[in-house]
């Protein structure tokens, strides 16, 4: 049902997100290139152990998750649907997208919510960390022996000091299987 | 530049292809009446259009084609050439090269490399031999070879005039007459208001058309002033010029045109470069648009010319034009009486810049035509008055209000509460009136995407008619109520099944006339296409008065094609059978023609209509004709929807797919049945199937402790999917509501049984359910309610203490045999003539197979009272593929029960055991061994 209103409001939030993120297939590579430029800012955050970032740019907003409609019959890994001002986003259960397991119950849950090619998802997260900026040179590409589901939905790894920080890529992370 | 080239033949693509969808449409009208002028003239109008253009844009083969067609339209128009079916066969002929070639032009921006001389010739041949005074002398030199506009401009513009003189023979010179024999043809006795309702139409277009093109020429003109040599925005205004010119022809207005004509000379004059581009040539130009400006406003008010004399107006034009440019200023600067005419209206006196030799006070003008400007006061000109807006604004527009709709729930639900708690609320007045102009704004933006269904309807006469006449039929298209609206999207979705279905009716439907004339018909069939508004959706009817559909072959040909074996379609009623033809792969047409009967269509059609939330059915009666009718919702955006709560979660269900609510008590609840794990209600009568949101979605059952008096009844909404409906156990049934229909992100489009989702009044999203969908998702699809028989697989016994489904019958009313349900494959009802006997055997031919049977009373000793009705109850049981039917006396019921098995009383064979069900003892039959019995070998058989 409405497809075209869809669309429109699509095209709306691809204006928005400005110059700087080019459609959907080329953005992986876009970014990539960039990276060598200037440094990134990347909004950061926790999975488990793990510290992952989005690029700033990608980022729409981040808050305390709230009550979902969950979807029946759907994929595990979607969380359900929230309401963002009127607005019916879907949410992914980061952690099951990317292979990990599942967060003990009672444990705090974040959301930040990024600009895709198919509108605003919902990423539910354990914690949110800084905004920080990092060097391209400390980019590598993803490790060979990372786990499938997590490798496939990563940019790469910035090698900081004391940690590695996996770039997601909101493009592929997105992306239910 | 490129760009403003790019936005030049875009807006040309659009005009055409208005044009063009109006064309078929016109041409067929033209045939049933070809006396009428007016349409001549319309479609003359359109094509000279096209050509008029492409020359600009240099389009050299669409010109020609379109050329071609003009000249037998102008034949035709002047009388010189009939108008006879032929010719609009090959007019229409050359539409469609003209369809194709913008087509091509549309995707590739260049003309197609395929040669058209031979369409261009037909044309001419046409004319040449069916005109008795073709005005090919003009034509001919000129047209076959025509220039792109920038290469040769001035051997362009030659040809432009001779076409010119060509279409409007009459105007050139005598500018004071009223234009001869072609403004009195198109338009008969205009002189006063007694213009027919077709005419009115026309005219209210032809007004929309010059007011748009007069609002941009003010502007054009100015910036004209500032780049002379421009030839881009020449050209555009000529063209403006030159459709009023052409156009107040036919429409019968002589003093428009003059004064039209004379400006457009001096423009091809200026475009050609034989004459600079000065300002006082602007000047005179911006006078001489005035002055149309009046004719125009006049006429709108009036419908008719002013009575003051323009005469003055087309001769400093002309002037203009003799004197090159040097003697003319003085005439615009001096002459008082033009500076009157020239008084230019509110709106250009915003627009125009302020031209020190024309603007003289209004209060001149206003006294000429007063009741023009009077009325003019009074409502908005129609120019004015509508405006083109691009959908995705309406979109929007529309998403807001849904926002709207949705704060709007918010705050009645608040303001409720809090009139609970303090009954003396002032707010509530307040909200209540933003609830009215909520609903009202609602109302409001809706019918701005609504369209009427002429729209699509305008291209069936041509459909009909290309198919009547390549069939050798007769076929009157009659439509009624074509200005119903539907909303856009919806009308996008109906076009294609109502074209096929058009197509049908006029292939299949309508017989051949000497077939009519049998059956004491009228030699013309009729197709009547209907629309209407019934609460809350659209109706659209299409019926014929054709043969009609025969039942029986339908059915044959279900049977055939394996959809129905011969029992299930010797019980079908005559509605239900026709629905067949909605089935996948059955077409009754006995010969496949090039345009339906392949079998593929109806079905297709169902499902598209079923897609946006509608309905299809059809009637028929044999030899009398065939009714479709299809009923769909207004809009989609905000609809209507009863909410549910399943598994605490909410739902929304449409309100067009519900049929009705039920609650079952717990003391009625032995209403519900169960067959092997499926539930049934017994809903007046009929078995309705049910289906649990809970258990369909895999939803968590409620507790059931919180609220005792939910849980000891059951909640069921009935809905209707297609043909069929079932219920739908929900644990709560709440309140209907208006919802907003938000779409899914397209990761979930693959949900069936979701049609989207809403924001309910407390800010939480809720899923709005897809009744077919659901039934699907819940394995309720159509063919298998037709199907009496149950599709179950052999089971072996399970635990004794097991409930278990089972099938209970009766051999002669005083006993009751039960047969576990696990073990059945099908029930059936067979004719007891159509038994036979092969190999001593008795065997019916079932399924294109010979099914055996067996008689239970022979079998187990005891007599079968029924025999003597003409139908025996038959149970099929099957084993890897092969089948053997058990004669019954009279099949009871189907029950869950206990397995309490006592052992058997007596030795009986192929007892089980006993039970008592419904309080009646009951032998559990063991099936396999009393076919071992009755006919030994067939279980070995099976076995080996």
């Amino acid at each position: 049902m409405l497809t075209e209103t869809e669309e429109v409001e699509r095209e709306g939030e691809r204006r928005e997100q400005g110059a700087g993120t080019p459609d959907h297939g080329d953005r992986r590579i876009a970014t990539a290139d960039r990276r060598h430029e200037n440094n990134r800012q990347y909004a950061t955050f926790f999975l488990d152990t793990h510290y992952l970032g989005v690029e700033v740019e990608n980022v729409q907003e981040v808050f305390t998750a709230k009550e979902m409609t969950p979807v029946p019959l759907s994929s595990s890994m979607v969380a359900g649907l929230i309401n963002l001002r009127g607005h019916i986003i879907m949410t992914i259960d980061l952690r099951r997208r990317l292979g990990f397991e599942d967060r003990p119950p009672e444990s705090e849950v974040m959301s930040i919510v990024v600009r895709t090619s198919d509108g605003p998802v919902n990423l539910l997260v354990d914690r949110i960390g800084d905004v920080i900026e990092v060097r391209p040179d400390l980019f590598e590409s993803a490790p060979a022996t990372l786990e499938g589901r997590l490798k496939e939905a990563i940019d790469g790894v910035y090698k900081l000091e004391g940690s590695l920080l996996l770039a997601l890529n909101t493009e592929l992370a997105s992306e239910v299987m | 530049m490129e760009e403003e080239e790019e936005s030049i033949l875009n807006e040309f693509l659009v005009e055409c292809a208005e044009g063009l969808e109006r064309l078929d449409q016109e041409f067929v009208a033209l045939e049933q009446d070809p006396s009428d002028t007016a349409l001549l003239g319309s479609i003359f109008r359109a094509v000279h259009t096209i050509k008029g253009t492409c020359g600009f844009l240099g389009f050299p083969k669409l010109e020609s084609v379109a050329h071609g067609a003009e000249n037998i339209l102008s034949a035709m128009r002047d009388r010189d050439l009939e108008v006879s079916s032929d010719g609009i066969t090959i007019l229409l002929e050359a539409v469609d090269v003209i369809k194709e070639i913008l087509e091509h032009i549309e995707s590739e921006r260049t003309e197609p490399d395929k040669n058209y001389d031979a369409v261009r010739q037909a044309l001419d041949d046409f004319l040449a031999g069916g005109g008795s005074s073709s005005p090919a002398a003009e034509v001919s030199p000129a047209e076959t070879s025509p220039e792109p506009a920038s290469d040769a401009p001035s051997e362009e513009e030659a040809e432009a005039l001779a076409k010119m003189m060509a279409d409007e023979p009459s105007l050139q010179s005598e500018n004071q007459e009223t234009p001869g024999e072609e403004a009195s043809i198109s338009a008969p006795e205009t002189s006063d208001s007694e213009l027919s309702e077709v005419d009115d139409d026309l005219l209210n277009e032809f007004l929309m058309e010059c007011g748009e093109g007069i609002e941009r020429l003010d502007q054009e003109f100015v910036a004209l002033e500032a780049s002379p040599n421009d030839p881009d925005l020449i050209g555009s205004i000529f063209r403006s010029v030159h459709t009023i010119k052409g156009t107040c022809g036919f429409l019968g207005f002589p003093k428009l045109e003059s004064v039209a004509h004379g400006a457009e000379n001096l423009l091809s004059a200026m475009r050609d470069k034989s004459m600079a581009v000065t300002s006082d040539g602007i000047s005179i130009l911006l006078d001489a648009v005035d002055n149309i400006k009046e004719i125009l406003g006049h006429i709108e008010a009036e419908r008719r010319e002013p009575d003051k004399d323009y005469s003055e107006m087309r001769q400093r034009l002309d002037a203009f034009l003799a004197s090159g440019e040097s003697g003319v200023p003085a005439a615009s600067a001096t002459d008082p009486s033009s500076a009157t005419h020239a008084a230019p209206t509110e709106t250009s006196a915003e627009t125009a810049p302020p031209k020190p030799a024309s603007p003289p006070p209004a209060a001149d003008n206003k006294p000429a035509n007063p009741a023009a400007a009077s009325s003019a006061a009074k409502k908005p000109s129609i120019a004015e008055s509508s405006i083109r807006v691009d959908v995705g604004l309406l979109d929007k527009l529309i998403n807001m209000v849904g926002e709207l709709v949705l704060a709007r729930n918010q705050l009645l639900q608040q303001v409720r509460q809090q009139v609970e708690t303090s009954p003396s609320n002032a707010s509530n007045g307040t909200v209540q009136q933003i609830n009215l102009i909520t609903t009202e704004l609602q109302d409001t933006v809706m019918k701005t995407r609504m369209q009427p269904i002429k729209n699509v309807w305008d291209k069936f006469p041509r459909v009909v008619r290309d198919l009547a006449k390549s069939n050798g039929k007769e076929i009157n298209l009659v439509m009624e109520g074509a200005g119903t609206e539907l909303d856009k999207t919806l009308l996008e979705a109906i076009k294609d099944p109502m074209t096929h279905i058009v197509r049908n009716a006029a292939d299949h439907g309508v017989e051949m006339p000497e077939v009519r004339k049998e059956r004491g018909k009228p030699v013309k069939g009729t197709l009547l296409l209907k629309a209407y508004h019934e609460g809350g959706h659209i109706i659209i009817e299409i019926s014929d008065d054709g043969a009609g559909i025969a039942v029986d072959r339908v059915k044959n040909k279900a049977v055939e094609k394996g959809v129905l074996t011969q029992e299930m379609a010797d019980g079908m009623s005559d509605r239900e059978a026709l629905n067949l033809i909605f089935h996948p792969g059955l077409s009754t047409a006995q010969k496949v023609t090039n345009v339906s009967g392949r079998g593929v269509g109806m079905d297709v059609v169902k499902t598209n209509i079923e897609k946006i939330g509608g309905t299809v059915s059809m009637s028929s009666r044999l030899g009398e004709g065939t009714q479709m009718r299809i009923e769909i919702p207004l809009t989609l955006a905000i609809i209507p929807a009863l909410m549910v709560t399943s598994g605490s979660e909410a739902f929304a269900i449409p309100q067009a797919s519900l049929l009705e609510l039920v609650r079952v008590d717990e003391e009625s609840r032995n209403k519900i049945e169960v067959i092997r794990g499926a539930n049934f209600y017994r809903l007046r009568g009929v078995l309705l199937p049910l289906l649990s949101l809970n258990e369909v979605l895999g939803l968590k059952e409620p507790v059931p402790d919180e609220d005792e008096i939910h849980s000891s009844g059951t909640n069921i909404v009935v809905l209707k999917a297609g043909h069929h409906s079932f219920g739908l156990v929900v644990d709560t049934v709440n309140d209907s509501e208006e919802i907003v229909v938000k779409p899914l992100s397209r990761q979930l489009k693959d949900l069936s049984y979701l049609a989207g989702a809403t924001i309910l009044g407390d800010g939480r999203v809720a899923l709005i359910l897809d009744v077919m969908g659901l039934a699907q998702e819940g394995n309720l699809t159509g063919e298998e309610h037709h199907d009496p028989g149950l599709l179950v697989e052999a089971n072996a016994l399970q635990d004794e203490e097991h409930s278990e489904t089972m099938i209970l019958f009766s051999m002669n009313d005083a006993d009751q045999y039960a047969i576990l349900l696990s073990e059945v494959a099908r029930l059936e009802e067979f004719d007891v003539d159509k038994i036979e006997q092969s190999a001593g055997q008795d065997v019916i031919q079932y399924r294109n197979e010979l099914l055996p049977l067996v008689r239970l009373g022979d079998a187990i000793g005891v007599m079968t009272s029924g025999e003597e009705h003409d139908r025996i109850p038959v149970i099929v049981f099957s084993h890897h593929g092969k089948s053997i039917g058990v004669i019954v006396g009279r099949i009871i019921d189907i029950v869950e029960a206990k397995m309490h098995l006592h052992a058997a009383p007596s030795e009986k064979i192929g007892v089980k055991g006993s039970l008592v069900i419904e309080g009646k003892t009951t032998d559990l039959l063991d099936i396999e061994q009393l076919i071992g019995c009755v006919v030994p070998g067939w279980m070995e058989a099976l076995a080996a």
